[in-house]
């Protein structure tokens, strides 16, 4: 066999491994140990099994991670985002479908102090559909909205996959950071006006609340809205003044937010440790599918079969918006099977050779990347926001209702998708003012 | 076998543990880092060099055999579901077997590299201190290696369809009741 075959049997090996549901990472792991070994010998397989593994791990930038999946854990089970949901929800009582925006609005807030989507669907879900269904509205919109809205989690900063992107594609944290919160505000903006699309061509989704709120109320629900802008201002505050950098923001953003939920009151010791606990083993089964795929990477470049699937590609793409269009379609394929940080490390090597050919900024490809990958979180038959919402719902709303209750948003994704890549001057504006 | 499950359990307990005061200390740590350098214009040294080399080695390899315990490692359901209950069973096997294998390989590898940074005493410069390193090492093959015999574990209750030691769900109880 060439080698470059070997790469490819290799890239085949995995692909069958991980649909028998064999872990990911045992996968990635047990097919580069093997293939390195047929094309390089024992030594080398030996050695970079030995010293892989450690050498990707002990890294300061990597550290972040935890620190921010700590950070989202602590405010979720000290339910840091209810008063930013009470603040929009009196705020926009008197707009049709207010609930609803108003659980959009606060998950784009619980985004600024989580890095994933699935942590914000989950906060947002517990607090948000209650109160919908309390009103009357349609299960479908209750449900689809937060399951939704959870993917901001990923776009605005902090955000693990933007994390887990900017050390492997070699780009400023910093950036992507600030790249992500254009990105997540236009999918906001977006997301609301799904809902104000929805609930004025069927007003019965919705059903107007007869709440009066006064000047004073709405006041005052605002009072309840400084746990969470503490945070971010400490995070961001110190982040772009040039305090912490974005890698110690997670560290000062988790000490921050276990502050200020003893001071409201909500930090037990039992919630802290479960959400150290739940951290801890949410890093490491991340990570070790990190580690694997960088061994993939070193098999998949020593083979040649990188290059050769890399090029492959190019020749077939005649134009970039072919080449656009057929990663897109990938994307949301694979999106449908697989969790997003899986997918990601197992694309990347074949992939990022080939934006970095066409000229394409990889600041903005991660960008386009992360919203791409977050639509496979809501994507049928296997979509996790989705999911996470169906475990607070129970038997109360089925997951095909949550399924179509999202779909109305797929098409707003996939819009946003297309502005994006026509105008990459979104997400580009912000990070060039770093400069 | 029930002995041995709750054995093992215990040990993942103790990983737990330390993976849980690996991540408050990193916390802490680069957080104090953070304030002695902008307030008090002194830097705690070595910071880098130990959350990367010791917090993040800890967290990510000993708290592997917690995840395999608890079923958290992320693997793709969707095809299996559809299969028969019994292939599913089998599969189970095969992929439990597989991970046996791969982080019975880490857990060597990982020793033979832990035995040869403790000789040569490997440690890294960071300023003026020179910070020892070599301990960390040996998170590899301890954390790999309980990872496989918790796996080997769950491969013999399957297959001897015996009672289970391990305690695989996550205490979600607080998530249900509020």
């Amino acid at each position: 066999m060439t080698d470059v075959a070997i790469g490819l049997t290799g890239l085949g090996t995995l692909m069958a491994l991980i649909a028998l549901r064999v872990p990911i990472g045992v996968s990635l792991i047990g097919v580069s140990f093997v293939g390195l070994w047929s094309l390089m010998g024992s030594r080398v397989a030996w050695g970079a099994l030995g010293v892989i593994p450690y050498q990707f791990t002990a890294n300061w930038v990597l550290s972040s991670i935890p620190m921010f999946l700590f950070l989202g854990f602590i405010s979720y089970h000290t339910q840091l985002t209810k008063g930013m949901f009470n603040a929009a929800r009196i705020w926009l009582s008197a707009i049709p479908g207010g609930l609803a925006i108003a659980a959009i609005f606060g998950s784009a807030g619980f985004a600024a102090v989580s890095g994933s989507s699935i942590a914000c669907s989950a906060a947002m879900g517990r607090i948000a559909i209650p109160e919908m269904m309390k009103h009357k509205y349609h299960p479908e919109l209750a449900t689809g909205t937060v399951a939704v809205a959870g993917t901001i989690g990923a776009l605005i900063p902090p955000s693990i996959i933007l994390i887990l992107y900017g050390v492997i594609a070699q780009v400023s944290i910093a950036k992507l950071f600030l790249g992500g919160i254009s990105a997540g505000i236009l999918t906001t903006i977006g997301y609301i006006l799904v809902v104000l699309i929805r609930v004025k061509l069927n007003p019965d989704l919705a059903p107007e609340r007869d709440e009066k709120v006064g000047l004073k109320e709405r006041i005052i629900a605002l009072k309840d809205t400084w746990p969470i802008f503490l945070i971010m201002i400490g995070i961001f505050g110190g982040l772009f003044g040039g305090v912490f950098t974005p890698t110690e923001a997670g560290a000062v953003g988790a000490f921050l937010a276990c502050v200020v939920a003893f001071i409201s009151g909500e930090l037990t010791l039992s919630r802290f440790l479960q959400a150290a606990r739940e951290t801890t083993m949410t890093t490491a089964s991340l990570l070790i599918i990190a580690i694997g795929a960088s061994l993939l990477t070193r098999f998949l470049a020593l083979s040649g079969a990188g290059d050769y699937l890399s090029s492959g590609i190019m020749s077939m793409a005649s134009s970039p918006v072919l080449l656009m269009f057929g990663i897109v379609l990938v994307y949301l394929l694979m999106g449908m099977f697989l969790e997003p940080i899986g997918a990601m490390l197992l694309t990347l090597p074949i992939i990022l050779p080939v934006v970095d050919a066409s000229g394409w900024s990889l600041l903005w490809f991660g960008i386009v990347l992360t919203k791409l990958l977050e639509i496979g979180m809501i994507t049928p038959p296997i979509g996790m926001n989705v999911f996470v919402i169906k475990s607070v719902v129970g038997d109360l709303v089925k997951t095909s209702v949550i399924f179509r209750g999202v779909m109305w948003f797929i098409v707003m994704d996939l819009a946003i998708v297309a502005v994006l890549s026509a105008f990459p001057i979104l997400v580009l504006k912000l990070p060039e003012l770093l400069n | 076998m029930l002995h041995v499950g709750k054995f093992l359990s215990g040990l993942t307990r103790i990983a737990s543990l330390l993976g849980t005061i690996s991540i408050v200390l990193m916390m802490l740590h680069v957080t104090a880092d953070v304030v002695g350098r902008y307030v008090f214009n002194a830097p705690l040294t070595g910071t880098i060099v130990i959350v990367g080399h010791y917090y993040m080695i800890i967290v990510v390899f000993i708290a592997l055999g917690v995840a395999e315990e608890k079923n958290a490692h992320i693997s793709v359901e969707f095809l299996t579901d559809m299969m028969p209950r019994t292939l599913q069973g089998w599969l189970s096997v095969f992929s439990g077997a597989l991970t046996v294998a791969v982080f019975g390989l880490l857990a060597y590898s990982g020793f033979i590299e832990a035995m040869k940074k403790t000789k040569s005493g490997a440690s890294m410069e960071q300023g003026s201190s020179l910070i020892a390193i070599w301990p960390s090492y040996w998170a590899i093959p301890i954390g790999a290696a309980l990872f496989a015999l918790v796996a080997v574990y769950k491969i013999l209750v399957k297959v001897f369809n015996t009672r289970n030691g391990l305690h695989e769900t996550i205490e979600d109880a607080e998530i249900i009741h509020d």
